[in-house]
């Protein structure tokens, strides 16, 4: 068994909870100073006698002792759920939501950062979960591990601090940057028939309604009929089914293989957002045609994750 | 829409707390600063306050660094370079006005906070009565209270100084343990001691105008609780302080006094003792002639006492008196005889025909006083200026005075007559307190009188003033100087008030300042713990330990597990269902899972399976999908109830 040093974070799967062996407390920097402090009152009580002296070193003392079973009962016994996020394009920050409960009491004022990120308090009511937005700064597309989560709090008089670190298994898909350019597409019928580039998706003609299938469009839902107790439905159109289009790799000139990708990232927005069935194509990867945001995410998840050559 | 707080900007939401931390800190100090550091703050936190309102500029920081070098040159102007509590205090203030102007970030708050606590502090080392030890609890409150406001983004004033008295409170006990345990040590440990600012009361040299001013003040000087009844008036003459040598013009205290080397013994002792209040000075005061010294003190053949180091801190001391005249030994009268070769010749000349009418001391004596009662003397604490020979003017022109100049004048009379005579400064007399059977003497209280040497009686107590104004002697000063302004019921009302709360915090003080080695010794030693041995030591060192771990673990007992090992309402709701089938017969075992058990029963009793299958899919939904929903939980709760399996 791997031996755990005392203060390494410890790798957790959710749902946990903070008991007294993941909880740690220390000083912060103004409570080492105000214990200065009371030493140095201590010695002048000391050296004249003075008893009012005493009294306020031992008050101020004791009350620092009480806060720290504060702090401690302010983190003892949280509840960690779950912590996911959505999907954000490389350089943008994501939000992780760590969705939190408290059983038994309110708990002030508790931080929550990943290493090295800017922390947020939140106050975690009693019995109901609380959802904290963590945030993290992302860099480069891929799974963006955020690290350590680091709860901590204050709580009451700042002169100490409890934290837990957990080494929770999250992650975040992050999207490829995109690089904004025209819109390079093969036909989806015949690769063969070179590049063309769409202006706009047009005005479309009605074609009719079909069984609405998760990830439709929500503007093509036919509001109307679902009025009318009849269930979801999804208009379809006439030249959406014909016009289904690729993003193929090999058809953007790019100076690496990264810039390629962030071209074809851009695309697929495109497209998606035109409305149009587009596939992707990858060196030793491809994606049928279809829409919808599911459809998308798969798309932009697939760039995120090549690791395609040339 | 005109109360949106668009004024508030985020950082200064705790402003006006922290500045309210300080005031509060602040104000029991109000009487020691000089007035400009007073205004200086009060513009300071007002431009503040008032910034917020309308949005004022605040200044940058070249400006806030050029008021704090301006503050400096301030305080060096006020206190030079005598450095001592007062200018401590000053330069916390100049601090404690200047911080709120900065305080964007969390340190920022936090240091301001912690000036707060600072100033506290230094309110201890200046006072331990019981007003500052009540006023000590209610500042740490409000800061603390500041505290947790700044720590806590939900917590508003309130919930913070609720918070803070809750803590305060479990602080109490502790700190109570720890205030009587811990070790106290005799002495000081740098043999550092405060320096208290010059506080009225006598000096060595007695001249005009020393006592009238110390008759306007009020301050208590010390408190007197007599062992058995408190003597008449005419015997609590407080000695302090003699003046033996004189220069024509004022009188001085003689440093060549021996000490003394016998204790007087004699009849009607009286003992008393003393609570004697910081004055800076080393004298201390005693009735007539004390029969034994306090600790860290010497008696001077003159009867008077002085502490071997300025008075800075309570003293408190028992003390045995003589109130009978003194047949007394004779010792060196030379310093009680003294006179300037010359000056004076009116008085002399006086002195020199009473003495030839009078056949003795006391003949003398009756003398003199009669001629001060009948020639047309007056008591009065605005006497006019006197020239270069006092006491000729003051006998035979102007004829206004109060006692320093008739102890004067008779001091004079009598050495110029050939009789040693001193003059004695102190107090008299002092205002009973009727709630605890002990005197209050004040600063205005404070007098002279005489005392003269007859071979027959040794040394006797004359008090000339009394023949001008009796009533002096037997009312205080207030009573013959002003009509004393009473029979109003709230006036009365007042003064029973002031008289109980000055009863309480005295026995309050008698203890908690005398609170001690001696004491911690006695106290801890009547527990049966010795004190001087190892073990004893180690006994109260595990005694503070122990209750700092007693408390701590009694209240991590009670705060934490009790709610920790509550059981949820959705558990007490499974138990409740299971019980109600253990009594038809089907009770669940041990390793049947919620599931398991509901098919068991359905076969057992296929009439109970659609309510049994009901209850359990919503208990799996609530226990082991982690729904959230109360109203789930409430209506689980209710399908449990009106299960009826009978």
């Amino acid at each position: 068994m791997k031996k755990r040093f005392w203060f390494a974070p410890q790798d957790v799967s959710l749902p946990i909870r903070l008991t007294r062996n993941r909880i740690y407390i220390f000083p912060t920097v103004y409570g080492i100073l105000f214990l200065l402090v009371l030493l140095g009152m201590l010695i002048g009580s000391i050296n004249y006698n003075n008893n009012l002296g005493f009294l306020l070193v031992f008050l101020l003392g004791s009350m620092a002792l009480v806060s720290i079973i504060y702090t401690w009962r302010n983190l003892l016994g949280l509840n960690i759920l779950s912590v996911t996020a959505s999907p954000v394009f490389a350089g943008e920050t994501a939000v992780f939501d760590v969705v939190t409960r408290s059983d038994t009491l309110q708990r002030n004022s508790i931080g929550f950062a990943f290493k090295k990120e800017a922390h947020c308090f939140e106050t975690v009511f009693a019995k109901n979960p609380t959802t904290v937005k963590v945030t993290a700064k992302t860099k480069r597309r891929g799974l963006h591990l955020p690290g350590k989560l680091t709860i901590f709090t204050r709580f009451p008089i700042g002169l100490f601090r409890a934290w837990s670190k957990l080494n929770i298994e999250t992650s975040v898909v992050v999207y490829p940057k995109p690089i904004p350019g025209p819109l390079h597409l093969a036909d989806g019928v015949g690769t063969n028939s070179g590049k063309k580039e769409i202006q706009t998706a047009g005005v479309d003609d009605f074609k009719g309604l079909r069984q609405y299938r998760p990830g439709d469009a929500i503007q093509h839902i036919a509001w109307k009929s679902l009025g009318r107790c009849q269930g979801l439905f999804t208009k379809q159109f006439a030249n959406e089914i014909s016009r289904s289009v690729i993003v193929d790799y090999t058809m953007v000139r790019a100076d690496d293989k990264e810039k390629k990708i962030s071209r074809l990232t851009d695309m697929v927005i495109q497209a998606d957002r035109m409305k149009i069935a587009y596939g992707l194509k990858l060196p030793g990867k491809y994606l049928q045609p279809d829409k919808g945001h599911r459809h998308r995410h798969n798309c932009l998840k697939t760039l995120a994750l090549s690791d395609a050559e040339d | 829409m005109l109360r949106i707080e668009l004024s508030v900007r985020d950082q200064d939401k705790y402003l006006p707390h922290i500045i309210f931390a300080i005031i509060i800190a602040i104000l029991p100090h109000l009487g020691r600063l000089p007035l400009w550091i007073i205004i200086w703050c009060a513009a300071m936190w007002g431009y503040l306050l008032f910034s917020l309102r309308f949005q004022w500029p605040r200044p940058n920081r070249a400006v806030l660094i050029l008021f704090s070098v301006f503050g400096i040159f301030g305080l060096l102007i006020t206190y030079g370079m005598r450095i001592g509590p007062n200018a401590y205090l000053g330069l916390l203030s100049i601090m404690a006005a200047l911080k709120p102007f900065e305080i964007s970030t969390h340190r920022d708050r936090m240091i301001s906070l912690f000036l707060a606590y600072f100033i506290v502090i230094t309110s201890l080392f200046q006072s331990e009565s019981l007003f500052i030890t009540i006023y000590m609890f209610l500042s740490v409150f409000v800061t603390t209270g500041a505290l947790i406001l700044i720590n806590d983004t939900t917590a508003t004033f309130k919930s913070g100084l609720r918070l803070s008295g809750i803590i305060m409170a479990q602080a109490i006990p502790l700190m109570a343990v720890l205030f009587i345990l811990f070790p106290r040590i005799q002495g000081s440990i740098f043999g550092l001691s405060g320096m208290p600012d010059a506080t009225t009361g006598f000096s060595e040299r007695l001249s005009p105008g020393n006592i009238s001013r110390l008759v306007k003040n009020n301050d208590i000087v010390f408190r007197a609780e007599f062992e058995k009844n408190i003597p008449g008036a005419n015997h609590l003459y407080w000695r302090g302080i003699v003046f033996h040598e004189f220069d024509g013009r004022s009188w001085h205290r003689s440093n060549r006094i021996p000490g003394i080397r016998y204790f007087p013994t004699g009849q009607s002792p009286v003992t008393y003792t003393i609570a004697l209040e910081p004055h800076g000075k080393r004298w201390l005061f005693t009735l007539d002639r004390p029969a034994s010294t306090p600790k860290w003190s010497r008696m001077y053949m003159d009867y008077t006492l002085r502490h071997l180091r300025p008075v800075n801190r309570k003293k408190y001391y028992c003390i045995t008196s003589y109130l009978q005249p003194y047949k007394g030994r004779l010792w060196d009268i030379a310093p009680a005889q003294q006179l300037p070769a010359k000056g004076n010749p009116k008085s002399r000349k006086l002195a020199g025909d009473l003495a030839g009418n009078a056949d003795s001391v006391e003949q003398l004596i009756n003398q003199t006083i009669f001629y001060l009662k009948t020639n047309g003397f007056v008591y009065t604490l605005e006497p006019p200026l006197l020239n270069r020979n006092p006491i000729d003017d003051f006998l035979f022109r102007s004829k206004k005075g109060y006692c320093e100049h008739y102890a004067s004048a008779f001091a004079f009379l009598m050495r110029a007559a050939g009789v040693p005579a001193r003059i004695v400064g102190g107090y008299l007399g002092g205002e009973v307190n009727p709630f605890g059977n002990y005197l209050i003497v004040r600063q205005s209280d404070a007098h002279v009188w005489v005392e003269v040497w007859s071979e027959v009686s040794g040394w006797m107590r004359v008090d000339p003033t009394y023949a001008v104004a009796p009533k002096r002697i037997t009312g205080g000063t207030s009573e013959t100087l002003t009509k004393e302004f009473s029979g109003s019921l709230f006036v009365k009302w007042f003064k029973q008030l002031r008289f109980g709360w000055d009863a309480v915090s005295t026995s309050w003080e008698a203890w908690f300042s005398g609170y001690s080695y001696l004491e911690q010794r006695a106290l801890i030693e009547r527990l049966g713990i010795r004190m001087k041995s190892l073990k004893g030591l180690l006994t109260v060192f595990s005694l503070i330990c122990g209750t700092i771990f007693l408390t701590v673990g009694l209240y991590v007992f009670f705060q934490l597990r009790a709610p920790a090992t509550k059981k949820d309402r959705v558990q007490i709701c499974y138990e409740k269902f299971c019980k109600k089938l253990k009594k038809i017969g089907h009770p669940r075992l041990s390793n049947q899972g919620p599931v398991d058990f509901a098919g068991y029963i359905a076969q057992k009793r296929p009439d109970l399976k659609p309510d049994v299958y009901e209850i359990i899919r919503l208990y799996v939904q609530l226990r082991y999908q982690k729904s959230h929903d109360t109203s789930m939980v409430k209506h689980f709760c209710k399908q449990v109830k009106a299960f009826n399996p009978w």
